[in-house]
């Protein structure tokens, strides 16, 4: 049996504005189904992978398929199966919700009345339908841009920077309703340069530094590799990134655990400093912060002897979260 | 085949009855609620029937009624016509370059509506706004009728020619806009040039025609800016009606309307689409048919000096309309994109719909055949008809001879040159300006290298010297004024030599052009074929891997 073929395909791309490498043999794929983060600071080439993939930009080198289609060759077929929400996407004034949401309905060809209708109820906007868009809070907008996009029923929704500008309400909004849309089958390719805002949401990411693409995969199998690579590393194999990007070698990680104890933390942070790949380890507000050098294994360690000690954990967390720390990791971090 | 036609546009009439043009629908809607638009129609009714009634009430007292009534008719349809040549084609310059503006053009794109449909629904949209002025002053119109001097139907037609010019006005504002990235550049670009060329035209077909119609139809008013009315009603109607008040009318309005949504269509495509196609069916179209009206002049003219002059003038617009065109297509991209191909070869398309698509060289090739077999036809005509008049070796035989010559050989260079410079240049606006600059230089440095050499040898511009301009196009003007003297032989051939190097030049230029155009797009090819093998040999190797995963699978299934 063969697999479904990617929803999205990005092959080799490259794509330059005179004399400036936007971007440089880009190359990932996007499986049915997925969130997919596409990460990377600004200037990274995040915009222009997007507008190519909307076929909105013809790329100078490679290939780019969307539900096995190519952008370049029949960019009408792939309108068809893509929604697309542009980063700071406007909206017309005077007009209303449905106005707006019947105009584009017949502008995509779609019988209106019944999809219109639909689109209002899943965006939770059937409220607010005689409601000038224009009087809108950003939030509202940025849902009716969602609506917009899901008239035609696209298989693939490419956003650009969805949650740029909401306040936080707004973007827990958004973050249900991108989780809603994946349990209809849609594929969701978002990019952003929130971590935060991706890492409850995703399901596999991107990492785009200065034109070229640094990881991409599935999150937990991103993570399984550094690990492996860190592993490697510590006993004097390949640098930690080698393996995954072209990138140079990080630095050996220096990570940080926050941990809840019962009683006195203080009693705790002594039991620990001086311990195996312990680098520091002090009490804020009550919770204990530990730094140390290491891989997971170091982290499990460093549970292993408060409970040896007698302290009692009750809680473990990483200061930083999976995705921030995988970025951390594989990009340089220069300005761009 | 009329059967067909009258089929498709019954069919299309319905669909646009059954499913009209989203845009206009939305755009109205959006106007509706637009609380100032009924204030601004009202204080432009308000202007217009108070300069009216002031003027008329003031020539009332010292003229008769019909005077009045042509007084006023003149005023409120010159007022009219400054009001829709600016204000159509400001409201239409506000429609694309606002989506451009408040980011909604890219969702609008994408909906998958082609460039000729958003075309046709920002045009319905904004000439639906025109229509509206037009439509409120129509009562103010009318009162010139109840004075007398002008007729019913003469107001109808001012009318009718006020919509049209409304239709040329909305138009233009819209090929403006689709090229304009802001509101405001596309506005000021607009009102900028809308302001010049409509006070320009007003003057040309306005006062200045009129004397000729006057001369042509004694019946019709010498000097009123609005004459048109009055020809229509009260010219016999006879070949001259037909060509003079219904074909050149005709091909005044529906050429350029059609040139601009051609234009505003390019615009509205992808780079990388077909932008060429319609611009050059337009062109196929334009040739013959301004040929055609350049001709005709030379038919009307009563004496042979008059029909060697109009042969001349007829010749030099002919000839600005083709370099015009190297500069319109001074923009195409080297050769088709991929995707046009693609679009070809699914679509079945014949070697015509290929030889007009995209492509320098075809361009060229278009240019140097449409416009050669234009020039050449309209000297053909020029010739026969002076010399039927004059003889075959008469002086103004030989002047026309010369100059379609001299035009036609300048207008191969300007081809080639302009082929040239698109195959090398960066952007097409390099190309057209390094195109405008050396027209220019060939134009002028001639003369200046023969004034200096005039004043050096301290004899002024004498015949010796005025050889050195031979090369300047303008010097075609000097040769025939010496057509007449044995002492211009010199001159003549130099001419004549002139001619031969701007001919020879412009066909090197096109096959240098030819070359790189070539030499780039075989590259370019290599690049595509080459990144094609290896995303090949990627999906061989993954779809081998797959095969070798499977059978694995199997194995372990078996085993």
């Amino acid at each position: 049996m063969t697999a479904p073929p990617p929803a999205v395909r990005v092959r080799h791309l490259s794509h330059r504005f005179g004399a400036f490498e936007a971007l440089h043999d880009v190359s990932f794929d996007v499986a049915q189904g997925e969130i997919f983060g596409f990460i990377g600071p600004n200037g990274a080439g995040k915009t222009t992978t997007i507008r190519v993939m909307a076929t909105l930009l013809e790329p100078m080198a490679g290939r780019v398929e969307i539900d096995g289609i190519d952008v370049t060759l029949d960019p009408g077929e792939v309108r068809r199966r893509i929604g697309y929400m542009a980063d700071h996407a406007g909206v017309y004034d005077r007009i209303t919700v449905r106005e707006y949401l019947e105009f584009f309905a017949e502008a995509y060809r779609v019988p209106s009345p019944g999809v219109v209708a639909a689109v209002l109820e899943l965006t939770s906007l059937v409220k607010i339908e005689d409601k000038i868009v224009d009087t809108m809070s950003k939030g509202m907008k940025q849902r009716l841009q969602l609506g917009r996009i899901l008239l035609h029923d696209p298989r693939v929704l490419i956003l650009d920077e969805p949650a740029s500008d909401l306040d936080p309400r707004a973007r827990i909004e958004i973050r249900d309703l991108l989780l809603d849309l994946r349990g209809l089958g849609k594929t969701i390719f978002l990019s952003s340069h929130i971590l935060t805002e991706l890492s409850d949401v995703c399901t596999s990411i991107g990492i785009l530094e200065r034109g070229r693409l640094v990881v991409a995969g599935p999150l937990g199998e991103i993570a399984a590799r550094l690990e492996d690579a860190r592993a490697a590393s510590a006993i004097g194999h390949a640098p930690v990134v080698a393996s995954l990007s072209p990138a140079p070698p990080a630095a050996a990680p220096h990570r940080k655990l926050k941990l809840r104890v019962l009683g006195d933390p203080g009693l705790a942070a002594e039991l620990l400093r001086g311990g195996p790949g312990v680098a520091s380890a002090a009490v804020v507000l009550g919770a204990l912060h530990v730094g140390y050098d290491g891989t997971d294994a170091a982290a499990a360690a460093i549970v292993a002897i408060l409970v040896r000690g007698g302290v009692g954990v009750i809680g473990v967390e990483p200061e930083r979260n999976e995705l921030e720390r995988i970025f951390l990791e594989v990009t340089r971090g220069d300005v761009q | 085949m009329s059967g067909r036609l009258v089929d498709r546009a019954l069919s299309r009439y319905q669909r646009w009855e059954a499913q009209p043009n989203p845009l206009w629908i939305r755009e109205l809607r959006q106007s509706a609620r637009l609380s100032r638009t009924p204030v601004i129609l009202a204080v432009v009714t308000i202007l217009m029937t108070t300069i009216i009634v002031s003027v008329g009430g003031a020539v009332s007292t010292e003229s008769s009624p019909a005077t009045t009534g042509m007084v006023i008719f003149q005023l409120f349809f010159s007022m009219a016509y400054l009001v829709v040549t600016l204000v159509g084609p400001a409201v239409a310059a506000n429609s694309i370059a606002s989506e451009r503006e408040g980011h909604t053009w890219e969702a609008v794109l994408l909906t998958g509506l082609s460039p000729a449909t958003i075309a046709r629904g920002k045009f319905l949209a904004a000439f639906t706004q025109i229509g509206m002025y037009v439509v409120m002053l129509a009562p103010v119109g009318a009162l010139a009728f109840l004075f007398g001097g002008v007729t019913a139907t003469e107001v109808v037609l001012a009318f009718a020619g006020l919509f049209l010019l409304a239709l040329l006005g909305v138009a233009f504002g819209l090929a403006i806009s689709s090229k304009m990235a802001s509101l405001r550049a596309a506005l000021l670009v607009t009102l900028l040039l809308a302001f010049p060329l409509g006070v320009l035209a007003f003057l040309v077909f306005g006062p200045w025609l009129s004397v000729a119609a006057h001369r042509a139809w004694p019946g019709v008013p010498e000097g009123p800016p609005i004459w048109l009315p009055a020809a229509y009603e009260r010219a016999p109607f006879d070949a001259s009606y037909v060509v003079c008040l219904g074909i050149l009318p005709l091909l005044a309005v529906v050429l350029p309307a059609w040139f601009l949504h051609e234009v505003t269509v390019a615009n509205l495509s992808g780079e990388t689409d077909d932008r060429s196609s319609g611009l050059k069916r337009w062109f196929l179209f334009a040739a013959p048919a301004l040929t055609l009206t350049a001709a005709f002049p030379l038919a009307a003219a009563a004496t042979v000096s008059e029909r060697a002059g109009a042969s001349l003038a007829a010749l030099s617009a002919l000839f600005l309309f083709f370099v015009g065109a190297v500069f319109l297509f001074a923009g195409e991209p080297l050769g088709p994109s991929r995707r046009v191909v693609v679009q070809w070869d699914r679509r079945g398309a014949g070697a015509m719909r290929r030889f007009l698509g995209p492509g320098v060289m075809r361009s060229a090739a278009l240019l140097l055949v449409v416009g050669g077999a234009g020039l050449g036809a309209l000297a053909a005509v020029a010739l026969v008809m002076t010399s039927a008049a004059s003889g075959a070796l008469s002086t103004d035989t030989v002047s026309v001879l010369l100059y379609a010559a001299y035009a036609l050989a300048f207008y191969v260079f300007v081809v080639g040159l302009g082929a040239f410079l698109r195959a090398g240049a960066s952007s097409p606006l390099v190309a057209r300006v390094l195109l405008l600059a050396v027209i220019f230089g060939v134009s002028v440095a001639p003369w200046v290298v023969a004034l200096v050499a005039g004043v050096m040898r301290e004899r002024g511009l004498d015949h010796d010297v005025l050889m050195l301009a031979a090369p300047s196009p303008f010097y075609v003007f000097a040769m025939l004024g010496t057509v007449s003297s044995a002492a211009g032989d010199l001159q003549l051939g130099a001419g004549v030599a002139a001619m031969a190097g701007w001919a020879t030049l412009g066909l090197v230029l096109l096959r240098a052009a030819g070359r790189r155009c070539g030499a780039i797009l075989r590259a370019e090819e290599a690049r595509r074929a080459e990144s094609d093998r290896r995303l090949a040999a990627e999906d061989e190797a993954a779809a081998a891997r797959g095969v070798l995963r499977d059978e694995a699978a199997e194995e372990d299934a078996l085993g």
